[in-house]
């Protein structure tokens, strides 16, 4: 390969990498055009990314460790297990080494556990492990894992297992947990959708076992696998009882990672029943009991019964009651909370019977928290059509569903209406092109057949399709009435029909209904978003669409209006909790916050906040412009990445060309760059999206002042003033162009009109604080050092601002100092570094040019 | 001693003093600590580090800057690292040529020297068409530096670097699977 090929090639990756999984393929097909090899090489490097998680993460240092003194033999990569092929390490556990290997016979990926040798050592316990691993291993079930052989070879005692893509529970849990330290926007929970997904499909697995007559005895996140498709796993049926020894009765029960050393207790017994901490013989219903455990720390971020040592664990599950879950910062349903109660009742006679009542009302609270008062169903595949997909994918892999949309046929007199009823049919393909798992045949494609009187199966034949949608429309002033079927081509049966008599404004409501009817009726598996992105489901939820509008119109009046507009976003979440809209809403009052709403929040506490609520609202409609334009601006202010911004930026247009706030954040992307005309016709463009928003008409002053257009920039200032007499922002840059200019005077005076109209904005006084510095006003600019540093004492005051005033003083290792420290918090400011023109008395500096490179501006 | 910046002859040069301080550090750490536990480390990036400040320290040598050691340092810890490595996987799949004696080569596990020399060779078909990815992945991985020493380290900005480990890792990790 040439190292231009590979520039291509690693640009075309990067940029890949930067969407969801669902949107690449189709950003490649335009992105490669005819160029297959350059597809396909960037498709398998995106495989190999995906695959390459943990890759390289093992610390050198590790790896020095074990060249040098780690000597135990494991199996290496190409070496054989009876006909397994090991392909390497996947880590180990309390029940051994875990490998990923391939079996050749079948051409599939498999899981090949060695089990250790405490267990291999003893001929008995051996025997009974086994016989217990085959019962639990005929246990065929979606949500437990596929034991496909129990064996051994070459000394080797092993189990070939199902091998699962995906992470553990107890992964998703950590990493719902690092998201949370650094937000509470995005609690350390799970989401409720999710944990109740995940526990009904652990009831699932619980029931067939169970009514096979085994028993788990050692149910923990652990145990629990996520596949990357939503099916949840259940591991290691039936292989907890038999490691322990029958000679030690007490013992009998305790689950495989316990129990090493007779008497001593290691690895995990927060999951364990009362029963089970009393080394009593167990059934059932000790699984019922951990998977309570594993509910209540899902809903509540922790585990219910905790303490320092492992014996304060025990004595708090046989005699403390959990912390009730209410106390946790969020409604849980009551429902949920009385199952997971009763999971937990100490005695099991009181307990949950069978894991199947567990399941019924498990699934009772999904279905009706799935479908809100006779509404439209959007919270995520129904019930029914999940169980339905369920069923299909025990048989074996299918093919995806595939349709055609014909144009409508026009019923009505008036020929002008055939563009409505082609209309109607495209924008129907348009939204079903959106999901994955759903082949639909082109538009042009499509409608070639128009007005051909040809039969549905011919059709079916010719575009290569197992279903139809055909239809008709009858248009008669504003009244309206559409006809539509689908239809299988197989046997020409009518899988759907419907009629539609409304009125015209309806059309919109008509064509969503026909698109989900579609999805329900060919059993389409939704991915997690594609629902919403199916519709512009946004305008549905009115409570929650209001509140969503009010907390918009209090951030654009930012800084002030900042905590109002969170209030609102906060409510609309709380009417709604996957409105994405809301989501995104909130991460730019974050990304506010952390970069000029000085003294609430510093950047680090802010901008992280603000990530985790732009992604929470993309993982819920990936085709959010507003989620997109959030992500932005922390690229660029917080993460210094500036491919990373410019890139969503473009995402941002792909979805909405004309979102106003993409074009306002782009002009400052703009100006950071030094691309000064490039960014005055961003602003331009917002400000003809938005005449009358105070900082479409503020920040092009603003830019204009970094371009060095002092003039301009001041011209702009009186135009903004007029319309916004009682905001700052004019008078501010005003100030700050008239100091360039050397109208020190004025500027002053300028600066006199700032501080009436804003008491506590840091960066306010930091300004004039440059400016007596500049002035010849040390003592001046020097008090306002002191002023700022007192109120550092009780809040976050950027350090930006104090290397600005000590820029002023000529104090060119205070100036260095203070930014250096900015650089650490990650200052927002910094990314202004390239154009600020106050701190041009440092830029022939090496440390300036140091500065530059580490945030990335040094072309 | 003045050492032209980063060149191979520099390396060439200074790879006996530093592989015979790093050899030597981390010997003396390992006899501290004689039953070295899985998940007990020994940064590599600690270990580099003391061999600078000794080496500052006593041979009287001009680094052009820190940077610049831990270029060269990390480069020769791949070295090292790959040699061991190397040893031992031939020693087991050739079967006789080296006598492997209970020293510190006969103690690589097995996968990981295979592993390690598969990496290896990756990294050097990196290098041939993107020359700043394998280095980011030689001073990451073989010399234990953060991001921000990395990027000091190639005069880049860290999300640069942490960019470049990214591809790089995918193509590394396809090449090593192929």
């Amino acid at each position: 390969m040439k190292p231009e090929r590979w520039k291509q090639i690693d640009h075309l990756l990067r940029s890949a990498l930067a969407r969801v999984p669902q949107e690449r393929s189709a950003f490649l097909a335009r992105a490669c055009g005819d160029d297959e090899l350059l597809r396909n090489e960037v498709e398998s490097l995106i495989a190999a990314h995906d695959d390459a998680n943990n890759f390289l993460n093992t610390p050198m240092s590790q790896l020095a460790v074990d060249f040098l003194v780690n000597g135990r033999p494991r199996l290496t990569t190409g070496q054989k297990i009876s006909h397994y092929k090991i392909i390497r390490s996947l880590g180990s556990g309390g029940m051994g080494e875990v490998y990923l290997a391939e079996d050749p016979r079948l051409g599939r990926k498999i899981a090949l556990k060695l089990l250790p040798d405490y267990l291999t050592s003893d001929a008995n316990r051996l025997r009974r492990f086994e016989q217990e691993a085959r019962a639990a291993s005929l246990l065929n079930h979606p949500n437990i894992i596929t034991v496909y052989e129990i064996g051994e070879a070459d000394g080797h005692h092993f189990i070939a297992n199902e091998f699962i893509d995906g992470i553990t529970l107890r992964e998703r849990l950590t990493e719902a947990r690092t998201a949370a330290d650094a937000s509470t926007v995005i609690s350390r929970q799970l989401k409720l959708s999710e944990t109740l997904d995940i526990a009904l499909q652990m009831a699932e697995a619980l029931v067939a076992a169970h009514e096979a007559g085994i028993v788990h005895r050692d149910i923990k996140p652990e145990n629990v696998m996520l596949r990357r498709d939503g099916y949840v796993k259940v591991l290691d049926f039936g292989l907890a009882k038999s490691t322990v020894v029958a000679s030690e009765p007490a013992a009998r029960d305790v689950p495989t990672q316990i129990k090493t050393t007779p008497g001593v207790f290691m690895g995990t017994v927060e999951y364990m029943s009362p029963e089970q901490a009393r080394g009593l013989p167990v059934d059932t219903r000790t699984d019922i009991w951990s998977l309570g455990v594993v509910l209540y720390e899902m809903i509540a971020g922790h585990i219910p019964f905790a303490g320092p040592s492992t014996s304060d664990i025990l004595a708090s599950i046989l005699e403390h009651e959990p912390k009730p879950l209410t106390n946790a910062d969020r409604t849980v349903p009551e429902t949920l909370q009385f199952i997971i109660e009763k999971a937990l009742i100490k005695n099991r006679e009181e307990r949950y019977h069978t894991s199947r009542e567990l399941l019924a009302d498990l699934r009772r609270l999904k279905e009706r928290l799935a479908t809100p008062e006779g509404g439209l169903s959007i919270r995520g595949a129904t019930p029914s059509s999940a169980q339905k997909l369920r069923a299909q994918t025990a048989e074996g892999p299918q093919l995806s569903p595939s349709i055609a949309v014909l144009p409508f046929v026009n019923m009505s007199a008036d020929t002008e209406n055939e563009y409505f009823c082609d209309g109607l049919a495209e924008d129907i393909i348009n939204a079903l092109t959106k999901i994955e798992n759903l082949y639909v045949v082109a538009r042009t494609s499509a409608f070639s057949l128009k007005d051909k009187d040809i039969d549905v199966r011919e059709i079916g034949r010719r575009l290569d399709v197992a279903n139809v949608l055909e239809g008709s429309v009858r248009k008669a002033g504003n009244r309206l009435r559409i006809t539509a079927q689908l239809i299988s081509v197989k046997d020409g049966y009518h899988l759907w029909s419907e009629r539609y008599d409304r009125e015209l404004e309806d059309v919109f409501a008509i064509q969503d209904e026909i698109t989900l009817a579609i999805v329900d009726n060919l059993e389409v598996k939704l991915l997690r978003g594609e629902r919403s992105a199916l519709l512009d489901r946004y305008r549905y939820n009115l409570e929650a669409y209001n509140l969503y509008l009010k907390g918009r119109h209090y951030w654009s009046k930012r800084p002030t209006g900042i905590g109002r507009a969170i209030e609102y976003f906060e409510q609309a979440i709380a009417k709604d909790a996957n409105y994405a809209l809301a989501y995104a809403g909130l991460a730019d009052c974050y990304n506010t916050l952390g970069s000029w709403e000085n003294g609430v929040l510093s950047p680090s506490e802010a901008m992280p906040k603000a990530k985790a609520a732009a992604e929470t609202a993309l993982a819920l409609d990936s085709l959010l412009a507003e989620a997109h334009t959030s992500l932005a601006y922390g690229n660029m202010h917080y993460d210094w990445d500036w491919s990373a911004a410019e890139a969503r930026f473009q995402r941002a247009f792909d979805i909405n060309p004309n979102y106003p706030t993409a074009h306002h954040w782009r002009s400052h992307y703009l100006t950071a760059r030094g691309r000064a005309e490039d960014s005055f016709d961003e602003s331009k463009k917002f400000l003809e999206l938005d005449p009358l928003d105070l900082f479409a008409n503020a920040h092009l002053a603003w830019h204009y002042l970094f371009a060095r257009k002092y003039d301009q920039a001041i011209e702009q200032c009186w135009k903004s003033r007029e319309l916004f007499p009682d905001s700052f922002f004019p008078a501010f840059f005003s100030a700050l162009a008239h100091e360039q200019k050397g109208m020190l005077v004025e500027a002053i005076a300028e600066f006199e009109n700032v501080m009436k109209m804003s008491t506590n904005i840091t960066f306010a006084k930091a300004g004039l604080g440059h400016l007596y510095a500049v002035s010849g006003e040390k003592i001046k600019a020097e008090s306002i050092i002191a002023e700022l540093d007192q109120i550092s004492k009780a809040r976050y005051v950027p350090s930006y601002d104090f290397a600005v005033i000590h820029v002023g003083l000529g104090d060119k290792e205070g100036a260095f100092a203070w930014l250096e420290k900015a650089y650490r918090e990650h200052s927002t400011w910094l990314a202004y570094l390239r154009v600020e023109p106050r701190l041009d008395p440092l830029r022939s500096d090496s440390r300036f040019t140091d500065l530059l490179r580490r945030i990335d501006l040094l072309q | 001693m003045h050492i032209p910046n980063g060149s191979e002859a520099a390396l060439d040069r200074l790879a006996p003093l530093i592989y015979e301080e790093l050899h030597r550090l981390a010997h003396r750490h390992m006899r501290r600590e004689p039953r070295y536990q899985r998940g007990h480390t020994l940064q590599t990036s600690a270990l580099v580090n003391e061999a600078y400040l000794r080496l500052i320290d006593q041979r009287n040598v001009r680094w052009q800057n820190r940077a610049q050691f831990f270029s060269i340092a990390s480069r020769l810890m791949r070295r090292i690292l790959v040699d061991h490595a190397r040893a031992h996987h031939y020693a087991k799949r050739g079967g006789g040529a080296v006598k492997v004696s209970l020293d510190e080569a006969a103690l690589v596990t097995h996968d990981r020297a295979a592993e390690l020399v598969a990496l290896d060779n990756a990294l050097t078909s990196l290098a041939a068409i993107d020359e700043r990815s394998s280095r980011v992945v030689e001073l990451g991985f073989f010399g234990g530096m953060s991001v921000e020493e990395t990027a000091e380290a190639l005069g880049v900005a860290p999300v640069t670097v942490k960019r470049d480990w990214s591809t790089a890792k995918a193509w590394l990790y396809r090449a090593m699977k192929a």
